[in-house]
């Protein structure tokens, strides 16, 4: 008898054996890639448990995606946890490799479309409706490259720290805003997307409403008008004198008086006027006030346009 | 006989693994109980205090950073809360010692709603050094103490009459917001915004040939409200929106006295400023996927602006006003319609790596103001001979986009597209201008180390015939070319290298330029260049120390001419901008992770020369310049797992010289009242020390 529960004790390990090997030989035994877990985030924690390092994922459980309470959300009622955004990880918990499940980094075997995808799944629609034809979506970003899922708090999401994420791209932004003049973007109290759609929009730029100017009026609301006496250049477009991420002179204007405004004013009179150093306090060509202080705007102060009746000068 | 469990466990493994694949197919998350899920549960969060010292006074260096000469407190922290019913709240705060404090907080029920409310605070701060002797700054009446008026500055009692002015305003916003999910498909929102600016900006007031700095008062409300719907759906989605946003200036006018002796008894002048007004905004988005190869998506929006404050008077001067006709109208019941509408398409043709998009937008301002003619008159002192008329602006702008993107392997990408906008202007010297872009793009990767991108464009504008306007001015050069309605061909371009040169260092280089040059422009801006350089590196010294760089220079050239004798060009005007900027930052781990240590320092340097050339000998403009260097320090040591003891050193020094400013005092020009405010200059150093709690 003893030999026959040792053969038999053998022919069972013996055959546990064979299913492995042949598992390891022919991929067979092994789940197929589109199997789940089967304990759901149960399963993918039993190694991703660390706070901090290379297996994190507590702090996934601090964000919306954690919300068990909206259907919607991956640990909602019925939701297939982290599967919902990784994908069916039955595969990996048995080989452990990176590969048999979607990372969402550059070397998943997931083409970046296919890990966008997987965003756009619940987050198509809203801001995100024009990103199939966004300067970003051409540019091949991974929502990844912006986002960070797995941290409490998203830097992207944040108006102190969004432009950090930004300008790790826009450099030529990121040396703007360290100019003299600029919007407090450096100080962390204006965001990029105050003004730009970072998922895509139909205004030049991204911006977040149709146009420029309308984009400017959701903060400068007090130019928008329409005013009786209207200068042409600030209705149509507030870039024509300003440059709206930093410049090295006051209110953001891409030149100063008296040459900015003479670029279109040429009337016979003052305005045609060439203003020289010898124009300056102690020089010999009088004409001083049209050069200091606020130069043109020291009489046409109303440069943004008039409703006083007398304005039509920009004086009033 | 005693069976070795290790060896049944195995074979049960193996025998396992087998079963579990035949099952895969289906997913059955009854068994998904996450029980090792760490949900959020409880209060959480974190608290900061302490105290900080500014040591001097500068308005700059307060602008946008409300830091002002003494101390202040530090005060700031967190709050979080989830529990088992799906409610979760949060609370935020920041420099509440400062003025520039923020507050936030979210609350919510998972699943149902979240309703968020935050407070935000800005100052802005203008002038260094300005002063000024009207009385009533901040108000709507500046009126003069005794001794003016007077016929010029210099015989002005400014030694005894000038006070110092602080120029600027502060900014609050409350902004507020509620989203609702309505079922499986829906979301509705409601998010409402109040802006309040309050103090001063700079302005003036003149009398035709004298002038005076004013102290415009800022008493600005806007409220903005938006409501939305939105359907997520495949293939569908769709928002429909409606936003509506207020302004509201509490003081309509500024009245100043004539600090100048009165001519033709204009002892008062009268700004108006900006008026009340709405504008309101019907929006709708569609999103539609017919399949993998085909995506559209569409946009429209209806607004309409309205303005209809009441006019001042024509003038303060009752001898004046009395001469003057009725004006045409009590105000301006100005309207002007927005119409802004974008269609998008995206194909994927059946060509591996080949990728078509293509949009059309349609933008347009159309001002429905009624022209109507106004005597001419100047500031508060006499009428002109011609009534001048008022011009409604309208503007139409069509743009067509064309771009094809073409992979041809995981490593190399080219891009081309064409771009054709097509602008109409009513009351305009040009009735249409059109520009055509066209550009190409390739980025590779040829290495995996190694990325790279070029960009090349190339824009053409024309326009139909340009005109002499003479609606509200006296006519311009018939030589000059307004930059933004002339003849223009752009070229531009932009190069950029990425390497990861190790694991440990990574580095970056681009360098972009535009050149456009006016033809036609006899008159006006003729050409204009740009060209920036910028490098960055990124360095992992040791797991515990990074090191992170970056500078950019750019320079930047005009070029326009003018004519004195309003005849052929006879003087030229250059400007040339230069502005460099180098930042250093450090990252270190010491004591065992316990103390964080961070540096950043930036230097920037900004260059701005003018040179105007007459052709006869005059005096040079001096360089316009800006110097930056900033270095912040901070460290970070934790006494205990919940708490730590933070301290930083933030030091700025700032010097910026600039004609307009320096030296120029009230009285520097007979004719014009200066505040006299100087270019700003300063050495600033804040200290801070405080201890950060987390709960």
């Amino acid at each position: 008898m003893k030999i026959t529960r040792h053969l038999l004790l053998v022919l069972l390990l013996l055959t546990g054996l064979s299913w492995q090997l042949t598992a390891s030989a022919q991929g067979k035994p092994l789940p197929s890639a589109t199997a789940y877990s089967e304990e759901g985030a149960d399963t993918c924690l039993g190694c991703h448990d660390e706070d901090e390092g290379k297996y994190k994922a507590k702090a996934l459980f601090k964000t919306k995606h954690a919300h068990r309470g909206n259907s919607r959300a991956p640990f909602g009622a019925g939701g297939l946890q982290c599967e919902a955004c990784h994908g069916p990880g039955a595969l990996h918990a048995r080989n452990k490799k990176g590969a048999a499940i979607n990372s969402f980094k550059a070397d998943s075997k997931y083409t970046l479309e296919e890990r966008n995808q997987v965003c756009l799944t619940c987050h198509q629609g809203t801001t995100r409706t024009a990103w199939h034809a966004s300067a970003h979506e051409r540019a091949n970003l991974a929502c990844t490259d912006c986002h960070q899922v797995h941290q409490e708090n998203d830097r992207v999401l944040a108006k102190s720290t969004e432009s950090e994420v930004c300008q790790s791209c826009h450099k030529q932004q990121k040396a703007d805003f360290q100019k003299a003049s600029a919007h407090p973007v450096r100080q962390g109290k204006m965001a990029c997307s105050d003004c730009h759609a970072p998922h895509g929009s139909s205004a030049p730029a991204m911006l977040v409403k149709p146009t420029l100017n309308q984009t400017c009026y959701s903060c400068h609301a007090d130019k928008r008008g329409p005013l009786l006496w209207e200068h042409a250049p600030v209705a149509e477009d507030c870039a024509s004198c300003h440059t709206p991420h930093g410049s090295v002179r006051a209110a953001l204007l891409t030149k100063s008086p008296p040459l900015l405004c003479q670029q279109c004013h040429t009337t016979a009179g003052h305005p045609s006027v060439a203003r020289t150093g010898s124009s300056l306090p102690g020089g010999n060509a009088g004409g001083t006030g049209f050069l200091i202080a606020g130069s043109c705007t020291n009489c046409h102060t109303q440069v943004h346009g008039s409703n006083h009746p007398a304005g039509s000068k920009l004086m009033r | 006989m005693r069976t070795p469990k290790p060896l049944l466990i195995f074979s049960a493994l193996g025998a396992l693994a087998t079963a579990s694949a035949s099952l895969a197919a289906a997913v059955d998350t009854s068994a998904w109980k996450c029980s090792a899920c760490p949900f959020e549960k409880g209060p959480s969060g974190t608290v900061e205090v302490g105290l900080g010292n500014v040591s001097d006074e500068s308005a700059k260096f307060t602008d946008m950073s409300g830091l002002e000469k003494g101390s202040y407190l530090v005060l700031g922290g967190s709050a979080r809360l989830r529990d088992e019913s799906g409610f979760f709240g949060s609370l935020s705060a920041s420099e509440l010692g400062l003025d520039t404090r923020s507050l936030s907080g979210q609350l919510g029920q998972e699943g149902l709603f979240t309703a968020r409310l935050s407070y935000d605070k800005l100052p802005r701060r203008f002038a260094d050094g300005a002063a000024t002797p009207y009385l009533g700054n901040g108000g709507n009446l500046l009126t003069l103490p005794a001794g003016y008026p007077r016929d010029t500055t210099g015989l002005m009692p400014l030694a005894t009459t000038l006070q110092p002015l602080q120029l600027g305003y502060d900014r609050s916003r409350v902004d507020g917001g509620l989203r609702w999910i309505g079922g499986e498909h829906w979301t509705y929102r409601v998010n409402a915004r109040r802006d309040e600016r309050n103090g001063t900006r700079p302005g003036a007031g003149a009398f035709f040939a004298t002038t005076a700095q004013l102290a415009v008062p800022l008493d600005h409300v806007t409220n903005q409200i938006e409501v939305s719907a939105s359907y997520v759906g495949q293939p569908l989605q769709a928002t429909l929106s409606y936003q509506l946003s207020n302004f509201r200036n509490g003081q309509a006018a500024l009245s100043f006295a004539n600090p100048f002796t009165p001519v033709a008894g204009a002892s008062q002048g009268q700004l108006a400023l900006a008026p009340d007004n709405e504008f309101h905004q019907l929006a709708a988005s569609v999103g539609y996927d017919l399949n993998a190869m085909f995506r559209a998506s569409a946009d429209i929006a209806v607004g309409r602006m309205t303005q209809n404050a009441a006019y001042l008077p024509l003038t303060l001067t009752p001898g004046l006003a009395a001469s003057l006709p009725a004006l045409p109208a009590s105000s301006l019941d100005g309207r002007a319609d927005t119409f802004n509408a974008a269609l998008r398409v995206t194909i994927v043709p059946p060509i591996e790596g080949l990728r078509l998009n293509a949009s059309y937008t349609r933008d347009v301002r159309d001002s429905d103001n009624v022209a109507q003619s106004f005597p001419a008159v100047s500031t508060d002192m006499f009428v002109g001979l011609r009534p001048v008329t008022n011009t409604p602006l309208s503007f139409f702008q069509d743009r067509l986009k064309f771009v094809a993107d073409y992979r041809a392997s995981s490593r190399l990408k080219a891009s081309a597209g064409i771009e054709y906008d097509s602008r109409e202007r009513s009351y305009s010297e040009v009735v249409t201008t059109r520009e055509t872009t066209v550009w190409g793009r390739i980025a590779g990767q040829p290495r995996d180390d190694l990325s790279m991108s070029l960009k090349l464009s190339r824009s053409n504008r024309g326009h139909s015939d340009y005109g002499v306007s003479t609606w509200t001015d006296d006519p311009q050069n018939p030589l000059l070319r307004k930059f933004n309605l002339a003849k223009r061909d752009r070229q531009a371009g932009a190069a950029r290298v990425d390497w990861t040169a190790t694991e440990k260092l990574s580095l970056g280089v681009g360098i972009e330029g535009t050149q456009d040059d006016y033809s036609e422009s006899v008159i006006g801006l003729t050409d204009g260049r740009s060209l920036s350089l910028n490098v960055d590196a990124a360095y992992a010294v040791t797991d515990k120390t990074q090191l992170r760089a970056f500078a950019q220079a750019e320079t930047m050239h005009t070029r326009q001419v003018g004519s004195q004798l309003f005849a052929s060009p006879d003087w030229t005007g250059r400007i040339r901008d230069r502005f460099s900027v180098v930042g250093v930052g450090v990252k270190h781990l010491a004591m065992g992770d316990k103390l964080e240590l961070g540096a950043d320092l930036t230097v920037s340097r900004a260059r701005s020369v003018t040179l105007v050339d007459t052709g006869t000998a005059t005096d040079p403009f001096p360089d316009t310049t800006t110097s930056m260097d900033r270095l912040k320090v901070t460290a970070t040591y934790q006494l205990k797992d919940n708490l730590s003891l933070v301290g930083s050193l933030w030091h700025e020094r700032y010097d910026a010289a600039d004609w307009r400013l320096d030296g120029v005092r009230p009285d520097t020009v007979p004719y014009l009242l200066a505040f006299g405010q100087q270019a700003p200059q300063y050495r600033v150093n804040v200290v801070q020390f405080s201890v950060r709690y987390r709960y």
